[in-house]
């Protein structure tokens, strides 16, 4: 596994390796696991990738627990984590989609799916089409409730790229959905 | 470019997708995942054990996240799990019951032993200054948390403490990005209730909700142009009280689903009272009876014990002991009033003592279920009425001059301890069962 770390730099440091923080690793799971998962499945769209990139996060966390600078950081460290385990996962599959066979059958929609009314459909599919950073920005932002300082650090930008791929996604989702 | 004033348009339809999107995920579908073979925490960063030098560590924070946290599926199944009935023989007014009650209105009742641990949620900062109290909730004797008001430099200024400690020590966490709400005008949210550690709501004329102990808030939308008037939790269901424009709507929902459907659809006309939740059981009273549901189930019609002057005040001890305080009469912000009690679940009802006297706007009652009975008015004070002999006589145990807004969140925490709060004023803890009552600090 190569998840990296970007955006979590601020909390984890290579010479902070002796500290002991005490991080409650099972009480982050119970605390934070759903609500990761929510924002995982906004990213990847379907529950067991969703699962996954959130299980590799908490894998993650266990290794590099002692680099975090506080014990406070653990759920940015998290966050950073889905939003590098959501990138690497559709970059797998971008490649996968490359040499599969043109006979294979699109993949069914999730049945969760269905209780989705449809004007919530169009939107998520809007926002599909956006770049990989310009949705992140607007689920964090919308979703997450995340400040701009929050997304900046979690995203590894600056707020200012914050604000600039987030006028230019609304934008842009704007468009889609005026012509859709 | 987009201009400004569709963009909020445009947020709206965003958040409510995202949401619908989101809440697909749940507990109960996580759960199910794993039991259907999808990847466990342990299987599947065992098999990554054979590709990458990583694999010892990651099965070992599998192993330690399992084992510590006592298995993810375990906790995630057992969050919820609805309260073990307990038996509660005796009477409520007419005979103490046994101690160790459950509590009612502003509390929260779990099953011992499945409930999230406390230490669950953000760290927690410093108090901000010039807090302000305006709703209060507890899940145990020491966990509980209020919602308040504190100046800042960028509205809003909502804010949340929350303590660990029984009120010995109180810590800031986030609040939802809402002002406060006057009742009147503006939006916002006055009313905090918190199910266990994790999941908690606080409601207005808009209702969020947190599902990680308060570290993050999000909106929940249910019938617009209305106020949820109060939340309340029992026995593995969260209700809330939406009053319309036209009606009055009962929602019900899993505490940690975002998905609230009706259980009742009353007319406004029927001027109901709080809502009153015990296990399973909730009641809401309007001038024509009072509305009994169990959970989702669509709710029967009992007698109202106060026909023909007023909605009844309830208070629950337990399925078969309820309270009912009916007014009489009343004039210059005082009334008359008759507290009535009921064995039967609500079958039939009898008086319990004479009349008494309250100012006139009777806010709350709660029972503690051992044979003590609070009773909340206000009307230029605000006062604490307490009985403690079926209503044979009532003693004031708390005045605050000068208050006008009305209680708002008075009831048992355990059959002991009791709060409650004045609304921009004041949050008052009780640990002898509401005989004395003590000013909290912030």
């Amino acid at each position: 596994m190569n998840v990296r770390l970007r955006g979590a730099e601020d909390a984890v440091s290579a010479e902070d390796t002796d500290v002991d923080l005490s991080i409650d690793l099972p009480a982050l799971y119970r605390t934070h696991r759903l609500a990761l998962t929510r924002l995982a499945v906004l990213l990847v769209d379907d529950v067991p990738t969703a699962e996954d990139v959130v299980q590799d996060a908490f894998a993650n966390l266990y290794r590099h627990q002692h680099r975090l600078r506080h014990a406070e950081a653990a759920l940015s460290y998290l966050r950073a984590a889905v939003l590098n385990g959501a990138r690497s996962t559709l970059r797998r599959r971008g490649t996968a989609r490359r040499y599969r066979y043109l006979t294979d059958p699109p993949a069914p929609p999730p049945d969760a799916d269905l209780q989705i009314v449809e004007e919530h459909r169009a939107v998520l599919a809007a926002v599909q089409t956006l770049p990989t950073r310009q949705r992140e920005v607007l689920v964090l932002r919308y979703w997450s409730n995340l400040t701009e300082a929050e997304i900046a650090t979690a995203m590894g930008i600056s707020r200012g790229a914050v604000k600039s791929q987030a006028s230019r996604a609304l934008d842009k989702l704007e468009e889609l959905l005026r012509d859709s | 470019m987009m201009t400004d004033d569709r963009r909020p348009v445009l947020e709206t339809r965003l958040r409510d997708a995202f949401a619908a999107k989101a809440e697909t995920v749940t507990d109960k579908l996580l759960a199910a995942n794993r039991a259907g073979g999808a990847p466990a925490l342990s299987t599947m960063n065992s098999g990554r054990l054979r590709r990458g030098t990583l694999g010892a560590v990651l099965a070992a924070a599998a192993v330690v996240v399992l084992v510590a946290g006592g298995g993810a599926a375990v906790i995630n199944a057992s969050r919820h799990r609805d309260s073990p009935a307990t038996p509660r023989p005796t009477p409520s007014l007419h005979s103490p019951a046994p101690t160790g009650a459950v509590p009612t209105t502003a509390v929260t009742s779990h099953g011992a032993g499945s409930a999230p641990k406390s230490s669950v949620g953000p760290k927690g900062g410093p108090v901000p200054a010039g807090f302000t109290p305006y709703s209060a909730t507890f899940v145990s004797p020491t966990d509980g948390w209020v919602l308040g008001n504190a100046p800042c430099t960028s509205a809003p200024c909502t804010s949340i403490v929350r303590t660990r400690d029984g009120g010995a020590t109180w810590q800031g966490i986030p609040a939802p990005r809402t002002p406060i709400y006057d009742g009147q005008q503006g939006s916002g949210v006055n009313v905090l209730h918190f199910a266990d550690p994790l999941n908690g709501w606080a409601a207005g004329d808009q209702l969020w909700a947190t599902h990680d102990g308060g570290a993050s808030w999000h909106q929940v939308k249910l019938a617009p142009g209305g106020q949820v008037a109060n939340v309340e939790t029992a026995a593995g269901t969260a209700y809330a009280m939406w009053v319309g424009p036209a009606s009055t709507v009962v929602y019900a929902t899993a505490p940690g689903s975002d998905r609230w459907h009706a259980v009742l659809t009353a007319p406004l006309a029927a001027a109901p009272s709080a809502l009153v939740v015990k296990g399973r059981d909730w009641y809401l009273s309007d001038r024509d009876g009072v509305y009994h549901g169990v959970g989702a189930n669509a709710p029967t019609r009992l007698a109202n014990p106060c026909a023909g002057t007023s909605a009844a005040l309830l208070a629950v001890a337990d399925i078969a002991h309820l309270d009912a305080v009916c007014v009489l009469d009343g004039a210059a912000g005082t009334v008359r009033f008759q507290l009535y009690g009921t064995t039967d679940g609500g079958a039939h009802w009898t008086k319990a003592g004479g009349t008494h006297f309250a100012p006139s706007g009777l806010d709350v009652m709660d029972d503690n279920g051992n044979g003590v009975l609070l009773l909340a008015a206000t009307a230029g004070s605000s006062v604490l009425q307490r009985t403690t002999n079926d209503g044979a006589s009532f003693t004031t145990a708390l005045t605050v001059n000068g208050a006008s807004t009305g209680w708002s969140d008075v009831g048992f925490t355990t059959s002991t301890q009791a709060i409650a709060v004045l609304p921009g004023r004041a949050f008052y803890l009780s640990r002898d069962a509401g005989r004395t009552w003590t000013r909290m600090p912030f």
